[in-house]
């Protein structure tokens, strides 16, 4: 275990720049287009792209919809690129739970497309100690293997103390997977779902899977008893991904994440500010992000949810909204619906 | 000896440190987790004595005045590795005062419990004690199962902690049959079982309590064993069904299938590989084998 709290370290690369984030706190100038971009509080594009289904040419629609949010081959050429797709409790017959593999698939391929030097897939899934038997059970084994991607199960990894950049929750430093510092772009692939304590899981918590268990449990139950709303916060806080793509083509509704039922929302949402692309999706689901509490706690601090400060691309929300089911026994999804 | 098997004991070997101990993957640094792994694999198979002195003083040296044997030392928190190292110090000489030390830590230690309120959206009794993952966390099914286990290798068996982890482990199993983490439901809804957890609840409950309490959970092992070719899941299902005498005929090919699959996923970390080999060449349950 390496400790980074009290090194001094500058750097221009995603590597150098998570390291002095980790160090100081605070963004680095200089060197990472995708990162100068991310904590603005100002306009900031997301786009929706509407699709068919996991057959669709999913590739083709993320490729435009990088596009569409400014990101270009030069943001990408030569980059490392690491997607964290949503694994938390993978179960045969059950693949609402999870990122799709084709969307898994096809985001590894566009980044390859545009010029990266190498993708791979990371996470440490929540509820399961087994990374490889949840690999199996979500179906994405088979799509590494085939496209020899490589895998990093951050449950395991050693790990580096940073200081936690964000502030809200009772702790004071966070562990983070140096398996995280081989990539030069971290990209956050989430589920839409609804969720028992949360009422949304979506980019930002989608970042748990990052905290690796032998440091906060299986559960990350650490997490919990320090906060859920606030570490989920924190954690983006510190971490500052470059990118989200939520995987919004079959989501989940009502007794998220494990056990609610599947949805079919087909639709593809990517953007560079994480708190702009949950609200985003908040809001196809029906949902309120004003009345998510960590979503309104980042807003102004970390990104921008007001729909006001949302560059919209692709299509409008209205076209695909589709109402969550959400379920007035669970206190974490009461009185959150959007206004119609 | 089978070449897989010995193959997967020259990858622990070749993880082995300079100043003792193993790392988790190939020049990794040392983590008490995969020592002790590694400690009761190179046991099992009856190989690489210099390794297992050395690695045993390395795990000492990592532990705390307290008697824990944290993930690190820059973070004590995580003090889960503490019953592996109590487990992989059986039978070592050297290290009685640190099995004495480290049975006091975990007898005097336990997750934050706290009164069931009426209005609770989990089912199972937050009162009963076990031990967690984490300092400050509450208490889960895999942890409260290895110190289960660790307690009753160093004959402190008897010990009333050890009783109320049996109790709390019997009441996190799922009315359907099988564990999880360690959450038999939320807002009403019986979540579901997976076999790693399932495994490590039924090795530490074998002598505790009757076939027809964890009947469902057996059947529920017994049904999955043959589909499972990943390492953590099989070992453990293979060690919860030993330690209820039904380990499977095929096992030892199951072990092999899982650790030709390397092919697809790449090389197993130490803690996995370790848990193959003592899966291959451990027919009793895992006590008799510590012990």
């Amino acid at each position: 275990m390496r400790d980074n709290t009290d090194k001094k370290q500058q750097g221009v690369n995603r590597r150098d720049f998570f390291k002095a984030c980790a160090v100081v706190g605070v963004g680095v100038a200089g060197g990472l287009t995708l990162n100068e971009v991310l904590f603005r509080e100002n306009e900031t594009s997301i786009f929706i792209g509407s699709v068919n289904g996991y057959g669709s040419n999913l590739r083709d629609y993320i490729i435009r919809g990088l596009r569409e949010i400014s990101i270009t081959e030069h943001d990408i050429k030569g980059k490392k690129v690491l997607l964290k797709p949503n694994l938390v409790e993978p179960h045969r017959g059950a693949s609402h739970i999870n990122t799709d593999p084709a969307i898994i698939r096809a985001a590894a391929e566009s980044f390859l497309y545009l010029g990266a030097s190498g993708v791979l897939v990371a996470e440490g899934a929540g509820h399961r100690r087994d990374a490889l038997l949840v690999l199996e059970e979500s179906g994405l084994a088979d799509v590494l293997h085939e496209d020899r991607i490589p895998f990093v199960d951050l449950n395991t990894s050693d790990v580096v103390r940073t200081k936690n950049a964000g502030k809200s929750s009772k702790l004071k430093e966070l562990y983070i997977p140096s398996d995280l510092f081989k990539a030069d772009i971290l990209v956050s692939m989430p589920k839409m779902k609804t969720h028992h304590w949360a009422g949304v899981t979506l980019s930002m918590k989608n970042l748990f899977g990052v905290m690796p268990g032998i440091v906060y449990g299986w559960p990350k139950n650490v997490l919990h008893w320090a906060g859920l709303q606030e570490c989920i916060f924190d954690i983006t806080a510190t971490l500052k991904p470059q990118l989200a793509i939520v995987d919004g083509i079959i989501g989940m509704e009502g007794d998220g994440p494990i056990m609610g039922t599947p949805i079919q929302s087909n639709v593809i949402v990517i953007g560079k500010n994480l708190p702009a692309v949950d609200a985003t999706c908040a809001r196809i689901m029906g949902i309120d992000p004003k009345k998510i509490s960590y979503l309104k706690h980042s807003s102004g601090r970390i990104g921008a949810i007001k729909e006001s400060n949302i560059d919209q691309r692709g299509e409008n929300i209205q076209s695909v909204r589709r109402d969550y089911q959400l379920l007035d026994y669970i206190p974490a999804q009461k009185e959150i619906r959007l206004g119609i | 000896m089978e070449k897989l098997i010995s193959n997967a004991i020259d990858l622990v070997c070749s993880r082995a440190l300079a100043e003792g101990g193993f790392s988790v993957k190939s020049d990794g640094f040392f983590r008490p987790d995969a020592t002790a792994w590694a400690v009761l694999a190179l046991k099992s198979g009856l190989c690489c004595g210099e390794y297992i002195s050395k690695a045993c003083l390395r795990l000492a040296q990592s532990q705390l005045p307290d008697g824990r044997v944290p993930l690190s030392t820059v973070n004590a928190a995580a003090y889960w590795p503490t019953a592996l190292a109590v487990l992989a110090w059986q039978k070592s000489a050297g290290q009685v005062d640190s099995v004495q030390r480290a049975v006091t830590f975990l007898i005097n230690n336990t997750g934050v419990h706290f009164p069931k309120e009426k209005k609770s959206i989990a089912e199972h009794d937050t009162e009963i004690k076990g031990w967690p993952w984490v300092e400050n966390t509450h208490s889960w099914v895999e942890p409260t199962s290895m110190a289960v286990l660790a307690l009753r290798s160093s004959r402190n068996g008897e010990h009333p902690r050890v009783f109320e982890a049996v109790r709390m482990l019997l009441d996190r199993q799922l009315p359907s049959g099988g564990w999880n983490m360690g959450n038999t439901s939320a807002f009403d809804k019986e979540l579901l079982p997976v076999p790693e957890s399932t495994g490590s609840a039924l090795a530490a409950l074998n002598s505790f309590t009757n076939t027809e309490v964890v009947q469902k959970s057996l059947e529920y092992l017994n049904k999955i064993i043959q589909d499972l070719r990943t390492p953590l899941a099989l070992a453990w299902g293979l060690f919860g069904l030993t330690s209820w005498n039904r380990r499977p005929e095929n096992c030892r090919q199951l072990i092999l299938e899982t650790l030709e699959r390397q092919e697809k996923y790449g090389p197993y970390d130490t803690d996995l590989l370790s848990q193959l080999i003592i899966a291959y060449y451990t027919e009793a349950d895992l006590i008799r084998f510590v012990c």
